[in-house]
């Protein structure tokens, strides 16, 4: 039971909008925005929340996948090949979820994110390295994942050779069980593994992750669904706000310097990390 | 050999950048309908759920059809409800109907290994979806 209104109607429409406008910009699906303010402030229940959330995702992930297929910054082959990883990965994370601790598990994750940020951080002071010293990768060679994209931005082609594709791929592996355990969305980890792991240009890392996140999340969102845990009234302005904040986040991310899309996203690998800590703590 | 990946590369992005597009202009509206339906009606559609959004806090209920049949025929009904399920339906369907579309693609570009991966991902996809379901029977 819920009590809502043409106002609490409007207000979960704007919060969406810019969820999917950050999700979009930073790899992920934008549930560290929608479920706190669902169940904190507009007390809906956490099950509709998380279904909610799992529509956002696939939501995101469409809505910018869009622009970011069509010109090219996304890289389709790195994103279909790791897939291969994070879908299983969240298969048996969901699947041992009932036999750990939570709590534990929290916490852990919530300090990986914290390493994390410090790690990258650092990538933001040094000065952008357009043409870096790269290590051969046959199976990236194999693969055919190497690519290029043409940043609006600095208004020139961008060469990528992608690195380290199995330690990658063990990244998206544990990422996928982070997220069936955790309930969380891949998207952080996977912006991580490829930005950190495989060396990809941020924008490409983060607009790979957001196609990669629509696939894994779809495999649960049935799911949800069937359980009744969408709840039209809540999904239906989460999706119609985020797929409206995503395909205008697109826009925004394909013109702006890379270290502004790094900030976007440590800030949210902060909130998350914070989020994460406080479960921990708490033993949600 | 390289000048032929490069044409692949475009079509695939063509093809499936229209296809994420469409998908998401035709569930934005089929969910908006609903909504628009759901306030000009002040119905939900199911039983005592009737929601007024225009005139301020009105109490809903958790009654919504939760599974494709009941979606469809709630449709027949002009259920508000189970228009913007259908709506979420397609948006859920989509990455599904994404991934068999990569695989026909990479299939007509004669790409072995990738039409490999693409359809162990389609297969994992339903494997997600069939796997809870028997792990709880």
């Amino acid at each position: 039971m819920y009590s809502i209104g043409l106002i609490y109607f409007l207000l979960i429409l704007i919060t969406s909008v810019c969820a999917g406008m950050l999700g979009a910009m930073a790899g992920l699906g934008g549930g560290i925005l929608i479920v706190p303010f669902l169940t904190a402030l507009l007390n809906v229940n956490v099950d509709y929340a998380i279904g909610a959330s799992i529509i956002a995702v696939i939501a995101t992930s469409s809505g910018s996948a869009y622009a970011y297929v069509k010109e090219k910054v996304s890289n389709i082959r790195i994103g279909t090949f790791l897939v291969l990883f994070t879908v299983p990965g969240a298969i048996i994370g969901a699947v041992i979820e009932g036999f750990t601790q939570p709590k534990y598990l929290f916490l852990v994750f919530g300090l990986v994110m914290f390493i994390s940020i410090f790690a990258m951080y650092k990538k933001i002071k040094e000065k952008e390295n357009l043409d870096p010293v790269v290590v051969d990768d046959k199976l990236a060679d194999k693969l055919k994942l190497h690519s290029k994209y043409y940043d609006a931005r600095l208004k020139r082609e961008i060469k990528y050779k992608v690195q380290r594709v199995k330690e990658g791929s063990l990244v998206m592996f544990f990422a996928g069980i982070a997220s069936g355990l955790l309930g969380i969305g891949s998207g952080a980890f996977n912006v991580l593994g490829l930005d950190m792991i495989m060396k990809l240009p941020i924008k490409v890392s983060t607009t790979t992750s957001n196609f990669m996140i629509g696939i894994t999340a779809a495999a649960s969102a049935g799911i949800y669904f069937l359980r009744g845990d969408v709840d039209p009234f809540i999904a239906a302005p989460v999706a119609i706000g985020v797929l409206i904040g995503a395909v205008g986040g697109a826009r925004i991310l394909l013109k702006i310097n890379s270290n502004t899309v790094r900030v976007i996203f440590l800030a949210i690998l902060f909130a998350m990390g914070v989020d994460m800590i406080i479960k921990g703590i708490g033993g949600i | 050999m390289n000048v032929n990946i490069k044409e692949e590369e475009r079509i695939e992005a063509k093809v499936l950048s229209s296809f994420l597009k469409w998908s998401v202009i035709v569930s934005a509206m089929v969910i908006t309908a609903g909504i628009v339906i759901l306030i000009t009606l002040c119905s939900t559609g199911y039983g005592s759920s009737n929601i007024c959004l225009l005139l301020g806090q009105i109490k809903g209920t958790n009654v919504f059809p939760v599974s494709v049949l009941s979606v469809f025929s709630g449709i027949l009904q002009e259920k508000s409800f189970a228009i913007i399920q259908l709506g979420i339906l397609f948006l859920i369907a989509s990455p599904f109907i994404r991934v068999l579309l990569q695989t026909g693609i990479y299939v007509k570009e004669k790409d072995k290994l990738f039409t490999l991966i693409s359809t162990v991902v389609f297969i994992f996809l339903i494997v997600s979806i069939i796997l809870p379901t028997l792990i709880k029977m």
